[in-house]
């Protein structure tokens, strides 16, 4: 089995992709079922009708997409309001963005979105790897406010913070590191220094193509226990197997 | 023939080494690496060089060629806080004597802005010997891929390559500054594979070049790239010239 635990859909200003044109891609690269969330201004403003699409998605297709919910937390007490209503119509995650939503991780502004993650026991999922609001450290901070919500590194830190990916870790073991936007030679740095009980398979669709994500990581991950781990094993055991 | 526009000579400091430093066994390492997967020649860099001894890093560059002259293409580097005369001496001695093809910076990691009064130095020597300087970039705070675009923009005459196209993100900075630029090349070696896509789509062949930033990991860094070249919605020409055509042609004096 392969997950994709990171996947966009959606039409916005850069990225566009359709679920049905994701699924297709998916059935061509034997992948079962993948991770998705709205794109760009339906994760910065558009909330509502962002979710609204991936919820349509995941009722369309259930057996194949499991759908993050976005909020940003600038808007205070609709986003907590946003982010209920989407996990209790079957959202099982939520997705933060700090760069392009304007917020510091280790800033109190997003803890009310946290906590309502902690009370659904849903992961949470958050970009890294831009300076400032992106730095991983910041989302460490953060996992370490809330040790029991789990947490996905996106991109883990990609490309320039792969050096902090152990500290990360040794500090902060509810989270996870997502693989997408990273290679080879970072593929070796997160098994030596994180381990491969805690790597998620993410491919950042439509930024990626699948056969040269999953190419990279068959060749760099030998080991066919971990290679399982990581392609499904721990975002199954993230999401407390319910997609199982 | 297939030219890797962005390699390094030295040990993996992906895998803990500290040092970078490099003997014959890692220009060893470094040929089996992109030979193995077909790659026929590569831009080398030093790696201990960027981090240590900028020196003792293009002395391992010569003693690498000596061994592997028909595939180890050497750029050296300096460190541009040196006083005038070992700058402009070392700049020298690289092309002159060691007969190096360029110079490669790395401004994180030797800790310098893109404005120092040494880098006016670089330029002003580079454009004289009609050799072209590249740098890592995509990363603040001293080489993003602004900071990078507007060295080569105050310095017309001179070729600037960068290293890794702004990276992850920083790609589509770099976009509408390379329209206008000609000195202004682009080494593929960072943005996703959307990025490199779009690159592509907008900038046309002509001063693109893959690279792989491998040479001192694993061979699997080199093929990584390699296919995402090959996966370009791009035509078999196209190909051909970032794959070795245009590395040639930027390093042409």
């Amino acid at each position: 089995m392969i997950i994709d635990a990171h996947a966009h859909v959606g039409h916005g200003r850069y990225k566009s992709l359709s679920g049905e044109e994701l699924l297709r891609q998916m059935d061509n690269n034997n992948i079962d079922r993948a991770i998705i969330c709205p794109v760009e201004e339906y994760i910065t403003v558009f909330n509502h009708q962002g979710n609204d699409e991936i919820i349509a998605l995941v009722n369309r297709f259930p057996n194949r997409f499991t759908g993050f919910a976005v909020a940003n937390p600038w808007f205070g007490q609709e986003a907590v309001n946003e982010l209920e209503r989407a996990l209790g119509e079957g959202m099982h995650g939520l997705k933060l963005q700090p760069v392009i939503q304007g917020f510091s991780m280790n800033d109190a502004i997003v803890y009310p979105l946290i906590e309502v993650a902690a009370h659904h026991r849903v992961p949470v999922y958050a970009h890294t790897g831009t300076a400032h609001f992106g730095e991983p450290f910041k989302l460490v901070e953060l996992a370490r406010r809330f040790p029991e919500v789990n947490f996905i590194m996106g991109h883990s830190g990609s490309s320039d913070f792969w050096s902090d990916l152990g500290r990360c870790h040794q500090f902060a073991t509810n989270i996870f590191f997502e693989t997408s936007r990273n290679g080879p030679a970072k593929y070796t740095n997160m098994i030596k220094n994180i381990g491969a009980d805690y790597i998620v398979f993410g491919s950042n669709a439509p930024e990626s193509l699948y056969p040269l994500e999953l190419a990279s990581i068959r060749e760099m991950i030998s080991d066919p226990g971990n290679l399982e781990k990581i392609l499904s094993l721990n975002i199954r055991r993230i999401l407390l197997e319910e997609i199982a | 023939m297939i030219i890797d526009a962005h390699t390094h000579l030295g040990s993996d400091i992906y895998a803990g080494a500290s040092t970078g430093k490099s003997d014959l066994e890692d220009a060893r390492r470094y040929v089996q690496m992109l030979t193995s997967v077909g790659v026929d020649r590569g831009f080398t860099f030093t790696m201990s060089g960027l981090f240590i001894d900028p020196q003792a890093g293009n002395d391992e560059l010569v003693r690498a060629r000596e061994a592997f002259p028909e595939i180890i293409i050497p750029w050296g580097t300096v460190d541009p806080y040196w006083e005038e005369a070992k700058l402009r001496g070392e700049l020298r001695r690289c092309i002159h004597e060691l007969r190096f093809v360029g110079f490669k910076f790395h401004p994180w990691a030797q800790g310098f802005p893109l404005t120092d009064a040494g880098m006016e130095i670089v330029a002003e020597e580079c454009t004289a010997m009609n050799v072209p300087v590249t740098f890592h970039d995509g990363t603040p705070m001293n080489c993003t891929a602004l900071q990078v675009v507007y060295y080569a923009r105050a310095h017309p005459r001179l070729r600037v390559l960068s290293a890794h196209a702004g990276l992850r993100e920083g790609w589509r900075d770099i976009i509408e500054p390379a329209k206008e630029l000609d000195n202004y090349w682009i080494c593929l070696c960072g943005p996703t594979q959307q990025g490199i896509q779009t690159i592509y789509n907008e900038l046309g062949a002509e001063k693109l070049l893959f690279g792989s930033d491998g040479g001192a990991s694993q061979s699997a860094t080199t093929a990584d790239y390699l296919r995402r070249i090959r996966a370009l919605k791009a035509s078999s020409e196209d190909i051909d010239k970032m794959l070795g055509l245009n590395a040639m042609r930027l390093i042409s004096r």
